[in-house]
C-alpha cells in the first residue's frame, strides 16, 4: 500500500505538470498574451486536474485514501517533517543572510532593505510560532 | 544525571513474529507506517509513550516486557 502511495505521488506530480501545460496552451490558443494570466491559467488547470484526480482515486481506491490520511498522523513522519522544516528554515535564513551581504557589498540598498525585512519577518514568525506552541504544550 | 547515557532496546520484532504478523499488517493495526515499525525494530526510532502503550496493549503485554530501558554512566 505504501509503495502504491509513493507511485501516486509521482503520478500526481506528472498530472500537475500536464495540467499546468494544458492551462498555458489553452490560454495561448485563445489568443491572449498577458504573462501573469497565463501562469494563473496554468495554476487553475492544476487545481482542476488535481481535484478530478483526487475524486477519481477516492472512488476507485478508498482504502488507499484512508491509508494516506492515516500516514498524515504517523508520529515518526511528523517528527521527520518537523526536522525537515527546521532545516529548511535554517537554510533559507542562511541564504538570505548571504544575499543580504552580497547586496550590501554591491550597494543595492533597496534590495538589501527588502532582504533584511524578510529576515526579520522569518525570525519573528519563528519566535511567535515557538511561543504559541510552548503555551499550547 | 549529566554524563549518563540512555538507550532503549525492544523485542518488537520477536513479539510480532510470534504473532505471525508482517510489518505492514502491524502498521495497519497500529495506524502507523510500515517504515515506523521497521525503524522501531531496528532501534533507530523510539516510540512516543502513546504508541508504546498501543503496542503493549495490542500484544497484551506490559511496556517493560517489550521496551527495555537501559542507562550507563559515562557510556561504560
Amino acid at each position: 500500500m505504501e509503495d502504491r502511495l509513493k507511485k501516486k505521488k509521482v503520478k500526481h506530480f506528472i498530472y500537475n505538470l500536464l495540467g499546468y501545460l494544458l492551462g498555458v496552451i489553452i490560454y495561448d490558443l485563445l489568443g491572449n498574451e498577458n504573462s501573469t494570466l497565463r501562469v494563473l491559467s496554468g495554476i487553475l488547470f492544476v487545481i482542476v486536474v488535481r481535484a478530478l484526480l483526487d475524486l477519481y482515486e477516492y472512488r476507485k481506491h478508498p482504502k488507499m485514501w484512508e491509508k494516506e490520511k492515516q500516514l498524515e498522523k504517523d508520529e515518526r513522519l511528523i517528527i521527520i517533517r518537523d526536522k525537515a522544516a527546521y532545516f529548511t528554515y535554517n537554510m533559507t535564513l542562511t541564504i538570505l543572510v548571504i544575499l543580504w551581504f552580497v547586496n550590501i557589498i554591491k550597494q543595492n540598498d533597496e534590495l538589501s532593505y527588502l532582504i533584511s525585512g524578510l529576515i526579520a519577518v522569518f525570525i519573528i514568525l519563528m519566535e511567535l510560532s515557538k511561543l504559541y506552541w510552548s503555551r499550547k504544550m | 544525571m549529566e554524563g549518563w547515557i540512555y538507550w532503549m532496546k525492544n523485542r518488537l520484532e520477536e513479539i510480532r513474529k510470534l504473532k505471525g504478523l508482517s510489518q505492514e499488517e502491524l502498521a495497519d493495526i497500529l495506524g502507523v507506517s510500515r517504515q515506523t515499525i521497521s525503524s522501531l525494530e531496528n532501534g533507530r526510532y523510539n516510540p512516543s509513550i502513546l504508541l508504546a502503550f498501543k503496542i503493549a496493549r495490542y500484544f497484551e503485554r506490559s511496556i517493560e516486557d517489550i521496551f527495555i530501558y537501559e542507562e550507563d554512566e559515562n557510556g561504560r
